[in-house]
């Protein structure tokens, strides 16, 4: 059965679905497709997981959820106490260590179904896609609370001032990782945080789902801090513009006004633990 | 129920390596080049740790990656892109005169959308995805597919129509110049 044409422009000349199809199977079916190596496959993802050490965790759970990983992370001790211990250490050793378990998980649990990474558990909802903080606030929603300094020794702050923005145009904010607590902290801040525009404490904008967006190593002693920038759009989102932690590519421009913004910065420990997502206090901006 | 991203990237491989290679010919219209796509695809999926990585998500990764991959080719080749369709148009015409491949013919044009639109039109078409399976196979909203499909059909009818206007100018001298450029 071919499908339908979606929108058919032009009746009389668009191309026939049927032939369409059919040219495409044959098309697919005269090439003899090289083979996939699955040896090189498998030796090159696992030295890109050691050497880039990329690790991106998506939560669609909720909000508190959210919060709760973070907390779990740090809250065990795994963070602290470890990079301690190992300041020294190459900063590749953690993810070796961690896929290594994860991969004896994975042996011990032969003939189950899904991946899952050391550490993963229930915290992180039933569908934990991966997606990052581009998840953390959607359309229509309310924001997620500023991360306590208690809860973990990072906080984030969006420090530049934000000038007014034309309704539909892009925005750039510096945000700034601090290390609150009294131990060193290393690992790896994802490059671009997912910056969030709200409006009255409702999530009018946020980015749309990165896939492989890159990570930058951190080493930050107590009180130490580090700056990355971020990006967002003063276009207004809702509920029906979300699927998968992407968002509708045509959005409207938002109407002046004032708003707020945030900031969600996904962090990676060094040792291998579960990634930490540090939420921002807001800061005001206006659009027009 | 828990698996090594290893296991899942064994199984993938095993159970939908062709047909992510087929995927990837189909946007690329060269077998090492979708041989090459399909392998790097793979190791950016599975080189970045995720978190209940099933094997539908990990297709869905891996078609995207493969996506992403034409868009940064097809961005670095933009201006072989912007005027193959002068080059390979007369010759496809030629071909058409002599009646004898319309389906190789509308394999140049499908080659010649943007590769959002081919990407969009092979799921739609070749695998026979409904809109919103193609929507979260590429990650896009379901109104960006519909778009994309229409664009790429419009495309596609435009050149069909361009290409039986330059077939009835050249009906009388056939045999003169077979390509542009």
């Amino acid at each position: 059965m071919s499908p339908e044409p979606t929108h058919s422009p032009d009746p009389a000349d668009a191309p026939d679905p049927g032939g369409l199809s059919e040219a495409l199977a044959h098309e697919a079916d005269a090439a003899t497709p090289r083979p996939v190596d699955l040896d090189a496959v498998l030796r090159g993802s696992r030295a890109r997981r050691r050497h880039r050490r990329r690790a991106v965790v998506g939560v669609t759970a909720s909000v508190a959820g959210v919060l709760v990983v973070g907390a779990l992370a740090f809250g065990v001790g795994s963070l602290g106490p470890r990079s301690a211990t190992t300041a020294g250490s190459s900063a590749a050793d953690g993810p070796v260590a961690s896929e290594s378990q994860a991969e004896q998980d994975g042996d011990a649990a032969a003939g189950q179904s899904e991946a899952v990474a050391p550490q993963d558990g229930a915290q992180f909802g039933d569908d934990a896609l991966v997606v990052g903080p581009d998840a953390v606030n959607r359309c229509g929603a309310l924001i997620a609370t500023a991360t306590d300094a208690a809860d973990g020794p990072l906080t984030a702050t969006l420090v530049s001032p934000v000038g007014p923005v034309a309704p539909g145009a892009d925005g750039v904010v510096r945000v700034r990782v601090v290390n609150e607590g009294s131990t060193v902290v290393e690992g790896s801040l994802r490059s671009s945080p997912s910056i969030t525009v709200s409006d009255a404490g409702t999530t009018v904008w946020h980015p749309s789902l990165a896939v492989d967006d890159g990570l930058v190593p951190v080493r930050l002693a107590p009180g130490e801090d580090v700056e990355l920038e971020g990006r967002f759009t003063a276009d207004s989102c809702s509920a029906a513009d979300e699927q998968d932690g992407a968002i509708a590519a045509d959005l409207p421009p938002l109407p002046d006004g004032a708003y707020a913004l945030s900031a969600v910065v996904a962090f990676v420990g060094s040792t291998g633990a579960n990634p930490v997502l540090v939420v921002s206090p807001t800061v005001p901006v206006t659009v027009g | 129920m828990a698996r090594t991203w290893d296991d899942v990237a064994t199984r993938l491989v095993a159970e939908r390596g062709d047909a992510l290679t087929r995927y990837a010919y189909l946007l690329t219209g060269s077998v090492e080049d979708a041989a090459d796509l399909v392998q790097d695809a793979l190791v950016r999926t599975f080189g970045t740790p995720r978190f209940h990585l099933d094997l539908p998500r990990a297709e869905a990764y891996v078609r995207r990656a493969i996506l992403n991959a034409v868009i940064d080719r097809s961005r670095r080749d933009g201006t072989w892109r912007r005027v193959r369709h002068l080059a390979v148009s007369p010759t496809s015409t030629e071909a058409e005169s002599a009646g004898t491949d319309e389906r190789l013919d509308l394999m140049r044009r499908v080659h010649a959308l943007a590769p959002r639109q081919a990407a969009c039109i092979v799921l739609r078409y070749y695998e026979d995805l409904t809109v919103d399976q193609v929507a979260a196979t590429l990650g896009l909203s379901a109104g960006a597919v519909k778009r994309y499909l229409s664009d790429a059909l419009r495309a596609l009818s435009s050149s069909i129509r361009a290409s039986d206007a330059a077939m009835l100018r050249q009906a009388p001298t056939r045999t003169e110049g077979d390509h542009v450029a």
